[in-house]
């Protein structure tokens, strides 16, 4: 039971008597004092009809069962009920902010409905349904301060809007959009073609000295541009990438598109699939036409997906930096400099494998594409750069998921966790880049937003 | 509920009471103004006009009828019922529109009026003041006496409010 006050009017009221009591003795008025005596019961009236009363008032917020978005309001109704008429003055007190200022007055008789539209703010918990305000007697003599505790727990969803916009994030980059450019397909072959005027964003090595002193411009080195001849991709199938079907499926959406892309502008395409034990599937890089369907094949044959986990746990280590490579440096020279072919490199991961096979097989620059969430032996993705960077190679290394793809059950402490995963994952993209390969996170594009978001 | 209706006839009964008790014309006219100004504020529903007539009220009621003799048993409940109860009922409609709904509640303020004089004269029975307190020449003694009754009684009201 929470305190009770005397209101203004009900303080007026307490001085009233003392002043009769004080008139009735100085003016030897009995009668005074008798109407003072009155007054008391008043207040004792008040008092006691407030205590009785007030612990009978109950809200129940009835919720829309939609689901709540940030920036979508959302209509609450509170039923607040009394055996006795009250004078109520109550306002809503919500996580949530009200963009409309309501404020609830009136004489409650038994039963009132009031109704509200929350704004969602932020998203995260929130809790709805809260009533903040005073029950005061009918006479408004004594106030009871009111406080109903929220009752109801709602998760309030990122807005679309929001999600939307993590997704397409300024840096990231769209499937449709790598592969729209063929001419980011190629690199320099070393012959020089021309002399040109220096651009913003050119390379520094690439400035031609010598023009420089003659002209007084920056002039910069053009290449003859050379198609690659082959392109491989590496795709993960650790557990961390089974991880749900819509995941799976969204990867075999993106490996087969930037395949075929890749076949049809006249590449050669190969696939490797490993997991974090062994290789599974191998395809060196080919110009025919059956690879590209042997691949597909492949690719309907991948490990059956897993259950998608809760996300309960980091699922990025914070502890990978650069010194820290410097174990995972020693296995990989141990294993795989020295070239022993069918040597065991067991538990190091199949990508050991898969950049052993490339060391076997392809003897030009290629280029090669990582699929990889770079959850599961990070440090040898990033190791298997490095190699492949030494052997000449173009390394893409293509994140197809940022933890905001795991949003389905969000959570306060998931997607705070999931914030920090993200954080630890720009970590480690950074160092795959200092590690010389081009790191591309992506976001679904329409058709893999429509297999992410089916059956949500 | 309305309340104009009820603030109006109380203020007239109030008024009637006072002058067939005190036939005092003068005082009648000045309780009649403050009456009238608590009869406006209820009519155009402004508390603030109204709560000053009512503290007016209040004071200028008992010392107008001062003048009767508070020498029997017979005054103080023929003034309990005839005047303060009105004045009571009249706070209470003008300050809300329901007013007297917990019975309880409405027992216990009740017991205030039938417990004062039972205090007041078991004190005189008791300390044996009776012919003391009740000469009408000492009326400041009684009204120290029914004061500290009524204090007395809310102290003891306020510290354990009954609860079911």
């Amino acid at each position: 039971m929470p305190s009770m006050e005397l209101t203004r009017r009900g303080k007026v009221l307490m001085l009233v008597p003392i002043y009769l009591f004080t008139g009735a003795y100085l003016l030897k008025n009995p009668f005074m004092a008798l109407t003072g005596a009155g007054l008391l019961a008043l207040l004792l009236h008040s008092r006691i009809y407030l205590d009785r009363v007030s612990s009978k008032v109950d809200v129940d917020p009835s919720i829309a069962q939609d689901t709540l978005y940030v920036g979508e309001g959302v209509k609450v109704s509170y039923m607040v009920g009394s055996e006795r008429p009250l004078n109520i003055s109550l306002e809503p007190s919500d996580d949530l902010e009200n963009r409309e200022d309501v404020r609830f007055e009136q004489t409650l008789n038994s039963k009132a409905i009031f109704e509200s539209t929350l704004y969602p703010t932020s998203s995260g918990r929130a809790e709805v349904g809260g009533l903040k305000g005073t029950l005061s007697d009918p006479m408004g003599l004594y106030k009871v301060q009111f406080d109903h505790q929220s009752p109801i727990d709602m998760v309030v969803y990122p807005s679309k809007d929001a999600i939307r916009y993590a997704k397409t994030y300024a840096h990231r980059v769209h499937l449709e959009e790598l592969v729209k450019d063929m001419m980011s397909f190629t690199v320099s072959s070393g012959e020089l073609e021309e002399i040109r005027e220096y651009h913003p964003g050119d390379r520094w090595r690439d400035i031609h000295w010598r023009s420089v002193s003659k002209l007084g411009n920056y002039m910069t080195k053009e290449y003859e541009k050379m198609a690659l001849l082959e392109c491989t991709v590496f795709l993960d199938m650790s557990p961390s990438m089974r991880r749900g079907k819509k995941k799976m499926d969204h990867i075999n959406f993106l490996t087969l598109e930037l395949l075929k892309e890749l076949e049809l502008s006249g590449h050669d395409i190969g696939m490797t699939v490993y997991d974090h034990r062994k290789v599974l599937f191998h395809q060196k890089p080919e110009q025919r036409r059956a690879t590209f369907t042997r691949i597909y094949r492949a690719l309907s044959d991948l490990p059956d997906p897993k259950e998608p986990a809760p996300y309960n746990s980091p699922r990025y280590r914070e502890d990978i930096t650069i010194e820290n490579l410097k174990d995972a440096e020693r296995q990989f020279v141990e294993r795989v400099s020295t070239i022993r072919y069918g040597s065991p490199s067991a538990g190091l991961g199949g990508l050991v494998e898969a950049v052993k096979e490339v060391k076997r097989g392809v003897h030009k620059r290629s280029l090669v594409m990582i699929i990889t969430d770079m959850e599961t032996n990070p440090e040898i993705t990033i190791k298997s750069v490095e190699k492949l960077k030494n052997m000449n190679h173009t390394v893409w290394v293509i994140i197809p998921f940022s933890p905001w793809y795991d949003l389905e059950h969000i959570d306060e402490d998931v997607l705070e966790m999931t914030y920090k995963d993200y954080i630890r994952l720009e970590k480690i993209s950074k160092i795959l880049y200092r590690a010389g390969a081009k790191v591309f996170e992506m976001y679904p594009g329409k058709e893999g937003l429509r297999i992410l978001e089916e059956g949500r | 509920m309305n309340r104009q209706p009820g603030v109006h006839i109380m203020g007239t009964l109030l008024l009637f009471v006072l002058f067939s008790l005190t036939r005092d014309w003068l005082m009648t006219i000045i309780t009649g103004t403050a009456l009238l100004t608590v009869s406006i504020g209820a009519h155009i529903d402004d508390n603030t006009i109204s709560l000053p007539g009512l503290i007016l009220v209040s004071f200028l009621l008992p010392y107008s009828i001062g003048s009767i003799a508070l020498d029997e048993l017979y005054p103080i409940l023929f003034y309990t019922f005839v005047v303060i109860v009105p004045i009571i009922l009249y706070w209470g409609i003008v300050l809300s529109d329901s007013f007297f709904t917990d019975k309880f509640s409405l027992a216990l303020s009740v017991s205030y009026f039938v417990l004062i004089p039972i205090i007041f004269y078991s004190l005189l029975i008791f300390s044996s003041m009776r012919e003391y307190l009740l000469d009408p020449v000492n009326q400041g003694p009684q009204a120290m006496v029914i004061s500290g009754c009524a204090v007395l009684l809310f102290i003891i009201y306020y510290l354990k409010p009954t609860k079911t």
